[in-house]
């Protein structure tokens, strides 16, 4: 940190911006640091000479006091739960001074506090000319319909009519301010009239200043102020009036009226109440109000060299940087003024949970602005600030788009640089300009994130600076990245994945007590079940085709059956099918070379490939996929409809990048708990438009994790199972933690000329059925008491009832649905049907079962079993029409979709452009409307496009290839319902989206990202392009024949292929194509121009990447047309 | 691929009977499956189903009502009746062309459902005839058909949707095979099928050639039954993406006075409808959801209302040159044309002067399929609001359209063991039949 204390008083910046310069008086942060005396604030009331002036302190009898001696009949009567409580002080705000002041405070809306009229003519009293100021402070903790502060009038008091507002100020649901009177005319009609506050004050964020002045009789006199502010408002009932109001002697009311009804009732505190004879002016108000935020001061000397401290503030207002109680919940660095992506926020579990919202994103960082005149760019998603050495600099509006879907499409602008990259729809810019000095100063940008309606998202969210007339460049001492469109995107990702890794460790961090939790109960789990008897040996059939005992028990049953084990497979088919089994896709080029490498040393690869490949991240994108089926996952990105869940995707995710144990996975789930919309397992818990969301839960609890189907029970006792319809509202009812009845539609309806149900029906509908466990004969309880959690707890029990080691059927059906994954057939089948299906081989499945419980639920370590076994290293075997009846070899199967779609792009080595998954890019709906699924990096972040409205503008046209290939391939986006088997047989839809898809068609094509342009151009002969072309696609080397046959389609022209061209011109060509992106949003889909956009975007789809212009286009075509034919060839598509 | 769950689900479900002493269930299933109507079910070959996505107005069309006023939220129909070639039928002013033909025509004016007015709800119950469960996904109607009676000829896809892919127009539990075909634009296509811009023929050949080589060593290599079946099913693709079935797609073979008898892009959609029946596709969902037409298209909600005679309009031309042109290729009474929607909307008018949704009672209007045409089919009360007479459930209106084509409405469908008729015990219509 030497030599920092120099820029700190660097003060050469000089703003040229005027408009922005008239910001800083809003700057609320300088210190007061006058000291005020205990009385400086009532001073200020009396010289302004109130009739009443309550200060919320009572006399001898109780009462609350009015401090002007003259009118001291005006005291209060305090009626139902009123108590004392603290008031505004110092130092929050100063003004009140360092002593005690009291305030009256109704916590449960039930209290009032009553001020008789003194008679006729009193000062209380208010006629037609007659001005008035009314003020107090309060503090509220919610607001919904009208709270009275001070009322005088309909108070429901008998000998009055219910109609007689004299006056009042209240409080409206947003915390707006409103005055409300009641005119009578000459010929006795009588009228309300109401004004109310545009804006409001903030709810639950400690003591604010109200106010208002009003000269009955005089329109346009009503004049409102909120802490010491104006604030503008409007006549929305009847409007102003020159009329006169009611007046009679009727009580004033401080804290409620209409019998203090608790729906009018302040639910809060309130205090310094004063009312006067005569209109204030604003400088009074002004004066009256003070407020410093209790905040921790901030040492710069904190910031790290070269890097960006970010603070994270939650309990901030919305729209306002006027915030009272906030807090910092988090701190974290970054390299460069850019906020893409907030890192999430963990439990002590490591679930991930939500922020309360909208929070505030604080950075500090100290930055070099280069000699001479700069500018410098503000993007920010939402109301934002950048100070410079505690300077105000500039402010970025607050968002303000309607979320009715008839916004404007906003024409990009592109004059402000070079090259700029759009902003994007929801963000807006300002831009500064300023004289650089060439040295380091301290930056700080600050931004609220979100609302209590809208995602908490940031956009593109950055600051940038540039030299008039250049391109803009993040502002960072690392990074020189330019807010082009050539080089944002991929910036943006590569910071996002910062983001992700830190993510990673935090949530390890807080989550380290769980972890020990989870050991211990291993450890348990490990002691008690050794102590059981060991499954039988199975001797040693075939000891040359074992490796270790999966084989033993395999070779066992081959033995019996008369059969006997398949050879080894070659190397080349066995790193395909273990990649693809570990990583969900073929292996890379790379991986391939390493292994050839070890082999041709003489050296073991294949355990080698396992260990390796069971170490990558992509472990956790294979199986993400395989849990969103079986857990039915099934987010929609528009209104959630047709029994769509959260997106808890996000956290199936984290759960494997962290391998998570499985029995801890399964009790996170059944708990529920964390983020609901954005990615936590409570997204589970969400089933729109379904009546028995629990029993949906339960059904699908069953299937994945004791194999017990209870699809039937849903209506009926099941017609083939042991299963009733009552076992399956027992476990809706421990979900639910209370009784689950069984609706209308979970029946059969028996009618009197309808067919007679063959189902047994025992449940009728209405049937209140209790939380209780069904299955207690899928063993008894292991674990010792002190390692149970939450015991009185339904879902705990229920967690508890399925992962305790005393249920071995828990880690069997796990370790049985990772056997057919990997061998392409369960030991039993089907999967998630136990009571239905056939075991195979008891043995091996009692084996793998107590192997998972006794080692950790730890799935990796089974899944390592499996590959190092002779029986997955086998060549390949079709299931027979009669099934199988032993392993002599894992089963053929066709890669699915999500393997598809990955591997095409890890054989192109191009990147995802499939847009971002969300119809509301910029945020303005409601949180619970719209999902951001994010941009899809794997195939595993699609979900369903459907809109049910079929309009073009609300289409994804990046995304829409995608889909359309998966589908066919037995993907689905929308899982109404738990996918235990995907349909894979072939049909003629599979090889048309391989012949002419969209995504086979792009990653065939040699463009200007394709890794086959770079080995087409760098490769010195033929039979290498040849070779290497095999090997990232079909990962082996081409036989002699198919040698010959490419040799032949592409000798011609070889040499002559390479295209001289420079590489600006090359760069030019590859950025020239700019689409409207990032324009449409769900805001103003409604436009005409949204469906233009949308189309257009569609035919860019339609037309594909522009081909490398490197390449002579004729034999360019020859080599497409080579990676075209291996893409289509069926070897690709089958895992062998 | 064999089919596991199927045979299991016999062979166990005898036992089941032994164990339980139940009736004997394959009695049962025939008793699901059993037909109680008189009347003798159609012989159409195929389905053209119209979408009006977002709700189109019953009053507002096939069911007029006295005039309202939008400006003064009084309720009613937007636009005055006219009478049509039906003695006692008349429909909205801006379906003259139809009103002309209408004795081709059957309008059911009584559909209703009790879905919650909601759009992805709806329409998933008027394309699967079901409400979701959460324990199973129910097919599309056009799912089904394929299902049960796959394409008229090998060159054609039984199933072909011209619009966007929706899980509701999906094969649910059939899978795969009982999926669409889809196209968003008739310039464009079907995905899968139409080849890339820059693939002449001759690169095409080339492709082909090259292809089948690798695929016969690869085959010569690997014996598997599985892999041989995709290997077929490239064949069956190559065969859909010649010149057969792609020349559907080349709607300017048509005559230019056709084609503006159709009309504007959603005409189009619509001839090409006629083409596909023609090449033996044999259920085809026409989308008609323009939205940049009026906005909204028919989810007529405030300023979207203004428009909605531009959407009628469009309707109406190509409705009618569907069915004459269909009718003049002697093609009519083989083609069912449905013209469906998820809901209608309320007499009553929004703030913005538009319609919110309606479910209790609205339109579906039918033509062709060799029914007994020129009949109108139920009474709403005075503002269309409520069913008076002969209401009309979506099991019974699906069951109008499979049997139309003969295919038992009752006929069970089995997901995975579980059997499920193909309509929730729908009744078709019998007027349409006698």
């Amino acid at each position: 940190m030497n030599g920092m204390g120099n820029y700190r008083k660097t003060t050469l910046i000089h703003s040229l911006c005027a408009i922005l310069l008239a910001a800083v008086a809003v700057a609320q942060d300088a210190v007061e640091t006058n000291q005020f005396s205990p009385d400086f604030y009532s001073q200020l009331i009396e010289s302004d000479r109130p009739v009443a002036y309550w200060r919320m302190d009572l006399d001898e009898r109780g009462m609350m006091r009015n401090t002007i001696r003259e009118h001291a009949e005006l005291r209060g009567l305090l009626v139902g739960e009123v108590r004392s409580s603290a008031g505004p002080q110092a130092p929050t705000h100063p003004k009140f001074g360092a002593a005690k002041n009291a305030a009256l405070e109704i916590p449960n809306a039930a209290g009032v506090i009553k001020v008789d009229d003194p008679g006729d003519d009193s000062v209380l009293d208010f006629k037609l000319g007659d001005s008035m100021t009314i003020e107090a402070w309060v503090q509220v903790s919610s607001v919904s319909g009208y709270r009275y502060l001070l009322g005088k009038g309909r108070t429901g008091n008998k000998g009055f009519p219910a109609e007689n507002q004299n006056y009042s100020l209240r409080l409206a649901g947003n915390g707006a301010i409103t005055f409300l009177f009641r005119s009578i005319d000459d010929a006795g009609k009588q009228q309300y009239h109401r004004w109310t506050s545009n804006e409001g004050i903030g709810v639950s964020d400690g003591w604010h200043h109200v106010g208002l002045t009003y000269t009955f009789g005089q329109v346009g006199s009503l004049k409102g102020y909120i802490d010491g502010k104006s604030i503008s408002g409007k006549w929305d009932e009847a409007g102003d009036t020159g009329g006169r109001p009611v007046v009679d002697n009727d009580q004033l009311w401080i804290g409620s009226a209409l019998s203090a009804k608790p729906n009018s009732t302040l639910m809060g505190a309130i205090d310094e109440v004063a009312v006067y004879r005569k209109a204030l002016p604003a400088e009074a108000f002004a004066q009256r109000y003070s407020f410093i935020r209790n905040e921790p001061k901030f040492d710069p000397a904190t910031i790290e060299d070269n890097q960006v401290l970010v603070q994270i503030w939650e309990g901030v207002s919305e729209n306002t940087f006027q915030y009272r109680s906030a807090r910092i919940t988090d701190t974290y660095q970054v390299d460069a003024f850019e906020f893409f992506q907030i890192p999430n926020k963990y439990n002590e579990q490591g679930i991930k949970i939500d922020r309360s919202t909208p929070f505030m994103i604080r950075a500090y960082g100290y930055v070099t602005i280069p000699e001479g005149p700069q500018r410098i760019l503000v993007r920010a998603r939402n109301g934002a600030r950048l100070f410079i050495d505690n300077e105000i600099q500039a402010e970025v509006p607050f968002f303000n788009i309607s979320s009715s879907a008839h916004g404007k499409v906003f024409d990009v602008r592109r004059d402000q640089a070079p090259n700029i990259r759009p902003l994007q729809r929801g963000d807006k810019e300002v831009i500064l300009s300023i004289e650089g000095d060439g040295k380091k100063h301290l930056l700080r940008f600050e931004m609220i994130v979100g609302s209590s309606k809208r995602r908490p998202e940031t956009g593109e969210t950055a600051v940038c600076i540039a030299e008039p007339d250049q391109d803009f460049r993040v502002l960072s001492e690392w990074h020189h990245a330019q807010l082009t469109h050539r080089e944002w995107p991929s910036f943006k990702q590569q910071q996002a994945s910062k983001i992700v890794a830190l993510d990673r460790v935090r949530r390890a961090q807080v989550s380290e007590l769980e972890q020990e939790y989870w050991k211990e109960r291993h450890g348990w789990t490990r002691r008690l079940l050794s102590t059981d008897k060991p499954v039988a040996s199975p001797g040693k059939p075939f000891p040359e085709s074992s490796f270790n005992r999966i084989d033993q028990y395999v070779n066992k049953q081959l033995h019996e059956a008369g059969d006997k084990p398949r050879p080894l497979v070659d190397d080349s088919t066995f790193l395909r099918r273990l990649s693809l089994d570990t990583v969900g896709t073929i292996p890379s080029l790379a991986l391939i070379q390493e292994f050839q490498r070890r082999r041709h040393a003489g050296k073991e690869a294949r355990n080698w490939a396992i260990d390796f490949l069971l170490a990558q991240d992509e472990w956790a994108d294979h199986w993400t996929s395989y849990w969103q089926d079986v857990l039915a996952e099934n987010p929609n990105i528009i209104n959630p409809t047709l029994n769509n869940t959260g997106p808890f995707r996000w956290w199936i995710y984290e759960s494997f990048i962290d391998n998570k144990p499985m029995d801890r996975f399964v009790t996170e789930l059944i708990m529920m708990e964390g983020s609901r919309f954005y990615g936590g397992p409570a997204g589970f818990s969400v089933a729109s438009q379904n009546d028995v969301p629990l029993a949906a839960k339960a059904h699908i609890l069953g299937q994945a994790f004791l194999g017990i189907q209870m699809q039937c029970a849903r209506c009926h006792d099941a017609p083939f199972h042991e299963v009733t319809q009552k076992d399956l509202f027992s476990i809706a009812a421990m979900l639910k933690r209370k009784d689950e009845s069984v609706p209308k539609t979970s029946t059969v309806t028996v009618s009197a000329d309808g067919p007679v149900p063959n189902v047994p029906i025992t449940l009728k509908p209405g049937a209140i059925v209790q939380p209780a466990w069904p299955f207690p004969e899928l063993g008894s309880l292991r674990l010792p008491r002190e390692l149970i959690r939450g015991s009185e707890d339904s879902r705990a029990k229920l967690a508890h009832r399925i992962t305790d080691p005393g249920n071995l059927r828990f880690p069997q059906v796990l370790v049985n649905r990772l056997w057919k994954r990997t061998i392409g057939f369960g030991i039993v089948e089907p999967v998630e049907d136990w009571e239905h299906g056939t075991n195979i081989n008891p043995d091996l499945l009692d084996y793998l079962g107590r192997e998972l419980a006794m080692n950790g639920y730890d799935i990796k370590h089974i899944a390592r079993l499996i590959f190092q076994s002779h029986t997955y290293q086998r060549q390949s075997i079709d299931i027979t029409e009669s099934g199988l009846q032993a392993f002599a070899g894992p089963v053929r199967r066709q890669m699915s979709a999500e393997q598809l779609i990955d591997s095409l792009f890890v054989a192109s080595g191009r990147p995802f452009d499939a847009g971002p998954m969300n119809v509301d890019i910029d945020g303005a709906r409601n949180y619970s409307n719209s999902l951001n699924l994010g941009t899809p990096k794997r195939a595993w972040q699609f979900a369903s496009l459907s809109n049910e409205r079929d309009r073009p503008s609300l289409s994804l046209p990046f995304a829409q290839p995608f889909t359309s290939t998966m589908q066919a391939f037995g993907w689905t986006g929308s899982r109404q319902n738990p996918i235990n088997h995907r349909q894979s047989s072939p049909n003629v839809m599979q090889p048309a989206m391989m012949n002419n898809g969209i995504v086979v068609r792009d990653n065939s094509r040699l463009d200007m990202m394709s890794d086959f342009t770079m080995l087409a151009r760098q490769s010195e002969t033929v039979e290498n392009l040849i070779a290497i072309t095999y090997q990232r696609i079909l990962s082996r080397q081409p036989t002699a024949s198919e040698r010959r046959l490419f040799l032949e389609l592409l000798d011609e022209g070889f040499g002559d292929r390479l295209v001289s061209l420079s590489s600006e011109e090359a760069e030019q060509i590859r950025w020239s194509r700019r689409l409207p992106r990032n324009m449409v949003s769900w805001s103003n889909h409604l436009a005409a121009r949204a469906t233009e956009i949308k189309i257009e975007l569609r035919q860019a789809v339609q037309q594909g990447a522009i081909p490398s212009p490197h390449l002579e286009s004729r034999w360019r075509e020859r080599m497409e047309d080579f990676v075209w034919v291996l893409f289509n060839s069926p070897e690709f598509l089958y895992i062998r | 691929m064999f089919d596991l769950n199927r045979r299991r689900f016999i062979t166990t479900s005898a036992t089941a009977v032994a164990a339980s002493g139940m009736a004997p269930l394959v009695s049962a299933e025939e008793e699901l499956e059993h037909m109680p109507w008189s009347f003798p079910a159609g012989k159409a070959e195929h389905i053209i189903m119209i979408w009006l996505g977002g709700g189109a107005c019953q009053i507002d069309t096939w069911d007029p009502k006295k005039l309202g006023d939008a400006k003064t939220r009084k309720p009613g129909s937007y636009y005055p009746a006219i009478d049509t070639v039906l003695p006692d039928t008349q429909v909205c002013e801006h379906l003259p062309k139809c009103a002309g033909v209408l004795d081709r025509f059957n309008i059911l004016r009584t559909v209703q459902h009790g879905v919650i007015d909601e759009h992805a709800a709806a329409t998933n119950m008027m394309h699967t005839g079901r409400v979701t469960t959460g324990t199973i996904t129910y097919p599309s109607i056009g799912s089904a058909v394929a299902h049960h009676r796959g394409a008229v000829s090998e060159n054609a896809p039984p199933y072909v949707l011209i619009g966007y892919p929706n899980v509701t127009r999906g094969p649910g539990f059939l899978g795969t095979d009982a999926g669409f075909v889809y196209l968003t634009e008739t310039s464009e296509g079907p995905g899968g099928f139409s080849r890339a811009r820059d693939v002449s023929d001759r690169r095409q050949q080339r492709r082909q050639q090259l292809l089948a080589k690798v695929r016969q060593e690869f085959s010569a290599r690997e014996q598997s039954l599985m892999i041989d079946q995709y290997d077929q099913a490239i064949e069956q693709a190559l065969r859909l993406a010649g010149p057969e079935f792609m020349s559907a797609f080349q709607l300017k073979k048509e005559s230019a006075e056709l084609r503006n008898a159709y009309g504007g892009e959603f005409g189009q959609r619509c001839l090409l409808a006629r083409r596909l029946v023609e090449r033996g596709t044999r259920f085809v969902e026409v989308s008609h959801n323009l939205n940049f037409i009026n906005g909204a298209g028919w989810d007529t909600h405030n300023d979207g209302q203004l428009n909605q005679h531009l959407l009628i309009k469009e309707l109406d031309g190509a409705l009618s040159s569907l069915v004459l042109d269909l009718e003049g290729k002697s093609l009519l009474d083989k083609t069912l044309i449905v013209v469906s929607t998820e809901f209608g909307r309320p007499a009553g008018f929004d703030g913005g002067g538009g319609r919110g949704h309606h479910s209790k009672g609205f339109s579906v209007v039918m033509a062709g399929g060799g029914l007994q045409n020129g009949k109108t089919i139920g009474v709403t009360d005075e503002l269309g609001m409520k069913v008076v007479h002969r209401p009309i459930s979506v099991p019974d209106l699906h069951a109008s359209m499979y049997y139309a084509l003969g295919i038992n409405p009752r006929k069970l469908l089995f997901a995975g063991d579980r059997p499920v008729p193909t309509t929730d015990m729908g009744t078709p219509v019998e007027e349409l039949f006698v």
